[in-house]
């Protein structure tokens, strides 16, 4: 499976397929785990984990379009996310590490996963609330920025006007939950 | 938040997209700044959009979990046969390590106890540590330029390949010796050591400049020329133990 070249990995993901996220997850899993754990002296529940969000800031910069081309290997971008969110475990549960004798995060470590402040934590709560077809359009809409046509094809709506017109229903559904809930 | 209209709200919702032309995306800007209900309005609408990417990646990582229990993670009927299985592969290992041990000492023996020589090769791997980067530090905003950035970029995910293409553009001496490094990486020595000479004679004071250039002659072979860069050299603190090691090592070839 690792041998699929990185471009189809990339239109995988850009088309939407969800089963690519596992599919990258099988055929990195183990020499990641191997290499974190070599490395870096972790505990192997920690270095799944953060492979587990490796996958998920890879998969969410291919679908968000912030990386459409690789100059390197999948494999070696993939390490350098998990680098730099292992360098960043290290730091936060081991302060007394002398931090300058680690490698600096790269750039890559823009990336990773932000604290929430309590109203995006409402938000996503109330994200996880909704059900289909809100679901589904929203996170099209805002996770992927797919185009009105392409949702209207792949949740099989009349016409762009009707997406447009749910995917607003959907959004003051969203409204009325926070404001409901205010922080 | 009440006081705006449909448009206002779509207006401003399309600037927190990032969707609006740079003309009217300034005019929002401005808009908002002044005015607390459109400040508000937008607060929440980026919240939404954080909201969603945190409930989708939620729901990625739930996935993968499950995924991970479900494939990759003994099941509680199967953890007794694996241990045992474990075991028994563990004793194989205990016994195969016991036999090598006896093997090992057989042949020291048979070879009159004379320690093993290391070729050069592997002298260097054993001493050989890629150094990391201390020159750009991309996070802190002291990168120089882009371009030494990106080169030393791609030495931390260790692309090595691709960072040396990168340094070679570059003048600075520390783009030539990181450069040097990716060529040891790559097993290209004979390339490597005139930028490994060249930096070590402009910073006669530093251990890693010496250090790195006598590993780039051990490997290619020249270990006379190594001893003799090694005994030159007043090494500091623990980089002394270090060189006198490798010194008694390079003695025996």
């Amino acid at each position: 499976m690792n041998q699929l070249p990185p471009d189809q990995w990339l239109h995988r993901i850009q088309q939407g397929d969800e089963t690519a996220l596992q599919a990258l997850y099988d055929a990195y899993r183990t020499p990641f785990i191997a290499w974190a754990l070599r490395h870096f002296k972790c505990a192997e529940a920690d270095a799944i984990d953060i492979f587990q969000d490796s996958v998920i800031v890879l998969y969410r910069n291919v679908a968000q379009g912030r990386l459409t081309e690789l100059t390197s290997s999948l494999k070696t971008y993939l390490y350098a996310i998990g680098r730099n969110l292992l360098l960043k475990r290290l730091r936060d549960h081991r302060p007394h590490l002398d931090l300058e004798a680690l490698p600096q995060l790269s750039e890559l470590a823009l990336d990773l996963p932000p604290t929430l402040t309590p109203l995006q934590a409402q938000a996503k709560a109330a994200v996880q609330r909704l059900s289909e077809p809100c679901r589904s359009i929203i996170q099209m809409v805002y996770y992927r920025s797919f185009s009105m046509e392409v949702i209207k094809e792949r949740l099989g709506y009349k016409n762009e006007t009707v997406v447009r017109a749910q995917k607003k229903r959907c959004m003051q559904y969203l409204r009325k939950a926070l404001e409901n809930n205010p922080t | 938040m009440s006081t705006l209209t449909d448009t206002q709200r779509a207006q401003i919702e399309a600037y927190c997209e990032g969707l609006l032309p740079a003309a009217e995306a300034l005019q929002v800007a401005e808009r908002l700044a002044d005015n607390p209900a459109w400040m508000a309005y937008a607060e929440s609408h980026r919240a939404l959009l954080q909201g969603v990417d945190a409930a989708v990646e939620a729901r990625f990582k739930a996935a993968l979990q499950a995924h991970e229990s479900a494939q990759h993670r003994p099941s509680p009927d199967e953890a007794p046969a694996r241990r045992a299985a474990f075991a028994e592969r563990r004793i194989l290992g205990w016994l195969l390590a016991i036999l090598l041990a006896l093997g090992t000492i057989v042949a020291l023996w048979w070879n009159n106890r004379t320690p093993p020589v290391s070729p050069p090769a592997v002298i260097f791997a054993e001493y050989f540590t890629p150094p990391l980067n201390t020159w750009i530090v991309t996070t802190r905003g002291v990168a120089d330029t882009a371009a030494s950035a990106r080169a030393m970029h791609l030495y931390d995910t260790g692309d090595f390949e691709a960072a040396a293409v990168a340094l070679a553009k570059l003048a600075a001496p520390e783009a030539q010796w990181y450069l040097g490094m990716c060529l040891l990486q790559m097993g290209d020595y004979r390339e490597a050591l005139p930028l490994l000479r060249a930096y070590r004679e402009a910073h006669p004071t530093e251990a890693e400049a010496h250090w790195y250039f006598v590993l780039n002659l051990v490997a290619l072979g020249e270990i006379e020329e190594a001893r003799q860069a090694l005994e030159s050299y007043a090494w500091p603190g623990a980089a002394k133990a270090r060189a006198d090691q490798l010194w008694r090592d390079l003695a025996r070839e």
